[in-house]
């Protein structure tokens, strides 16, 4: 059970980039994607800003290597898994490792489902059902994991926001109970009516650029993406000569056990996530160099988040930035995405910014990392994702 | 390290105790089963239940039965299995969301529309703050589960795991899944040899835990999937991996489900279990993506009680002369293949 779980491979997607290396390089230059949609299906196109990839379903079709006519997540979650794989240098076709695809999404082919109920609420013999045949959150893995070639394991993690940081518990779970040898972790969403209208509803929309950690924070931007790590032991990390980003060193899922979609106003969920991750890790709180929070920019997140790490680490708090300033929530992505993150954040030794702060929060006393730090020796990082249903995971990586 | 099966809560097609013999169940005569709900007064208090929708009032309906039946307060972790997650819901916000443009939204349908609701809600009622998963991985959702809470508990000693698998069928999922072809004809009962199988729907939970008490129906050997393509395979290796021959198998519940297109398939997938005793349970339960539980409920029941009434022994099978060793074996549309394996208790 005491095995060490390395990440071997980089896979990223979102508003910001294609890839990996374009997602850096925007978070560098302070680039976001947020902007009104092109390709989403809305009536209030001209009323949020989403952070939307600037792709047709068919030009990502095409990317992924895939037919068409798939959800949109289905696209997200094979360029990006592929991108891993390829960065990690592992060859699955008749690799002789139990290899894994975990991945998450939160609404699976719901982009396609609006299109056939459209049709069937009018006519229930209507509707074309290749429309919903993929609904489940489980057909978009499935359908990846086919084209992956992936089958030793595979299964769907679903928890709302803290997803696809679930999957890389779970793939690190494996690994150190010697299940699997190579897992592919994250997740995948993308924009779609349900999730734009149904944050609607829960007035957290901003009308503008999200500002995390800004005192005047008005709520979230969606955005969509997908992120994965490949996940590998010891034996793999040796035998196939590997390189490596980072050490998975702690991780922890706790509940809030409050309220289905708020946080508790002194984040305990959060606090007891963050504190058995560190506990896993065998870190002192002053060992973590950076967090890269959760920081949605609703007024609840960042102040429990806030209030979480004043609680866990004093007056030793590390330097902390959101970057969904720039990607936008991307829900179940949003911690495969930033995990990615992470790892290139010690890999390159730099500390991302968090945008648009003009005013830092008032309770809070420390104030988010404001413009790029460079030439900083990360070696632990925490990543945050927080969920509606309570669901809190933090992880922590450690640069190899 | 050893898992037992403490405590279960189950709502399904069939209102039974799980701690008494099994009877006959009432068959049905058309292609769907709706689950009996119970009279949920003693397990949810009647102001938090009526803001609940159907499938999370049978999930945390279920989990506190399981809870109760199991003589603890609240578990260590929670861990679920749904492939559908909450349709209704889903249904309701986006028929408003389609039919409204847009526009006069409220969030509740939106809010208990989550994947994780359940397993959430469950934390939410009784105040747990522990580790809290929802896998939704169509045939393989609840098996997930399963093959989590035995991680757990090789990791930590003295907890409890609550585990479960829930699922609801909606007019509008019948309607779709019935132009898949998925079910028979209306009047078809599951005994007729006909294409497409009987719809269903459930909620079943259960305590996992190390500790073997006068509670423990069951011991938990071992749960594995698997693909179509390696079924054979996966046979063999659940049963040399916990050092069994296919003969020491007893009793084998099987999720054949009636449709003539895939039961002899499936049935010739376990006939190389020369001594068991095959027994069926999709009948009472249909068929729904995590009905796997159903079965883990069946055959707990039945080593509990050591008891096998004659109405779930599929044809040309005899009466167990023994209930050492059963195995589960579950597929979900032919695609998604699961075996769990449990062991009667040693006492």
């Amino acid at each position: 059970m005491n095995h060490s779980v390395w990440i071997s491979g980089l896979g990223v997607i979102s508003s910001i980039g294609m890839n990996t290396n374009e997602n850096i390089d925007s978070l560098r230059n302070e680039k976001s994607g947020v902007g009104y949609p092109e390709f989403l299906h809305t009536l209030h196109k001209k009323d949020f800003p989403v952070c939307e990839i600037k792709k047709s379903n068919d030009e990502l079709a095409e990317i992924a290597g895939m037919r068409k006519e798939l959800p949109r997540t289905t696209y997200l979650s094979s360029i990006a898994a592929q991108e891993a794989i390829k960065d990690a240098g592992i060859q699955l076709e008749g690799s002789s490792f139990r290899i894994g695809f975990i991945s998450a999404n939160t609404l699976g082919g719901m982009d396609t489902s609006e299109f056939f109920y459209e049709e069937f609420l009018k006519d229930n013999t209507q509707g074309h059902l290749r429309q919903v045949i993929n609904h489940e959150c489980g057909s978009i893995t499935e359908l990846v994991a086919k084209h992956l070639g992936i089958r030793h394991f595979v299964t769907t993690i679903s928890t709302a926001c803290s997803s696809s940081a679930n999957s890389i518990i779970h793939g690190s779970r494996m690994i150190k109970h010697d299940m699997l040898d190579i897992v592919i972790a994250g997740g995948a969403d993308a924009l779609c009516r349900f999730t734009l209208n149904g944050f609607n509803t829960l007035m957290i929309l901003d009308t503008e650029p999200c500002k995390p950690f800004d005192e005047n924070r008005k709520g979230l931007n969606l955005g969509e993406g997908a992120g994965y790590v490949v996940l590998v032991s010891d034996k793999v990390k040796t035998a196939l000569g590997l390189k490596t980003y980072a050490k998975v060193s702690g991780y922890a899922n706790a509940n809030d056990a409050f309220h289905q979609t708020a946080s508790s106003p002194e984040g305990n969920g959060n606090y007891y996530a963050m504190s058995q991750a560190l506990e896993m890790s065998g870190l002192n709180t002053n060992d973590i160099d950076y967090i890269n929070a959760h920081g949605t920019g609703t007024s609840n997140n960042d102040s429990s988040e806030g209030i979480a790490i004043e609680r866990l680490f004093g007056n030793t708090i590390p330097m902390v930035s959101s970057t969904k300033a720039n990607t936008g929530h991307t829900l179940g992505a949003c911690g495969g995405i930033e995990a990615v993150y992470c790892c290139m954040a010690m890999s390159q030794n730099i500390i991302y910014p968090s945008l648009r702060i003009s005013t830092p929060i008032k309770e809070l006393n420390f104030i988010p990392v404001a413009s790029l730090i460079e030439s900083h020796d990360v070696k632990h990082v925490m990543s945050n994702s927080f969920g509606f249903g309570g669901n809190c995971t933090s992880l922590i990586f450690s640069k190899a | 390290m050893a898992v037992f099966i403490n405590g279960i809560g189950s709502i399904s097609g069939q209102l039974f105790d799980t701690r008494h013999s099994l009877q006959e169940f009432e068959s049905h005569d058309t292609n769907r089963i709706t689950c009996k709900e119970p009279d949920y007064k003693d397990l949810v208090p009647p102001m938090q239940l009526r803001r609940m929708s159907r499938v999370v009032r049978m999930g945390v309906a279920s989990a506190k039965a399981a809870l109760k039946d199991a003589g603890i307060e609240k578990p260590t972790i929670i861990t679920m299995g749904t492939s559908y997650g909450c349709l209704a819901d889903t249904e309701v916000f986006l028929s408003k969301l389609l039919t409204q443009d847009e526009t006069m939204l409220t969030p509740t349908s939106f809010i208990q529309s989550t994947h994780n609701t359940v397993s959430g809600q469950i934390a939410l009622m009784i105040g747990c703050h522990g580790h809290n998963f929802t896998y939704v991985h169509r045939g393989h959702s609840f098996e997930t589960s399963l093959q989590e809470s035995i991680m757990w508990l090789n990791e930590q000693e003295d907890i409890n795991v609550l585990i479960g698998g829930v699922d609801e069928m909606t007019m509008h999922s019948f309607e779709i899944m019935s132009r898949f072809g998925t079910f028979k004809k209306e009047h078809d009962a599951f005994d007729i040899p006909s294409e497409g199988t009987i719809a269903g729907e459930g909620a079943n939970m259960f305590v996992v835990s190390n500790q073997q008490n006068d509670h423990t129906y069951a011991e938990v050997l071992d749960v594995c999937m698997c693909m179509t393509e390696d079924v054979s395979t996966q046979l063999d290796h659940i049963l040399s991996k916990n050092n069994l021959n296919a003969s020491d198998i007893n009793v084998c519940f099987v999720g054949v489900n009636g449709d003539n297109r895939y039961d002899e398939e499936i049935f010739n997938n376990v006939s190389s279990l020369s001594n068991a005793t095959f027994a069926g349970f999709k009948k009472w339960c249909g068929e729904y993506p995590t009905s796997g539980a159903f079965a883990l409920t069946l055959a707990s029941t039945m080593l509990y009680t050591k008891h096998l009434p004659e109405q779930f022994i599929l044809s040309n099978s005899k009466q167990p002369t023994d209930f050492n060793y059963v195995l589960i074996y579950n597929h979900y549309k032919n695609q998604y293949h699961s075996f769990t394996l449990l062991k009667k208790l040693s006492n």
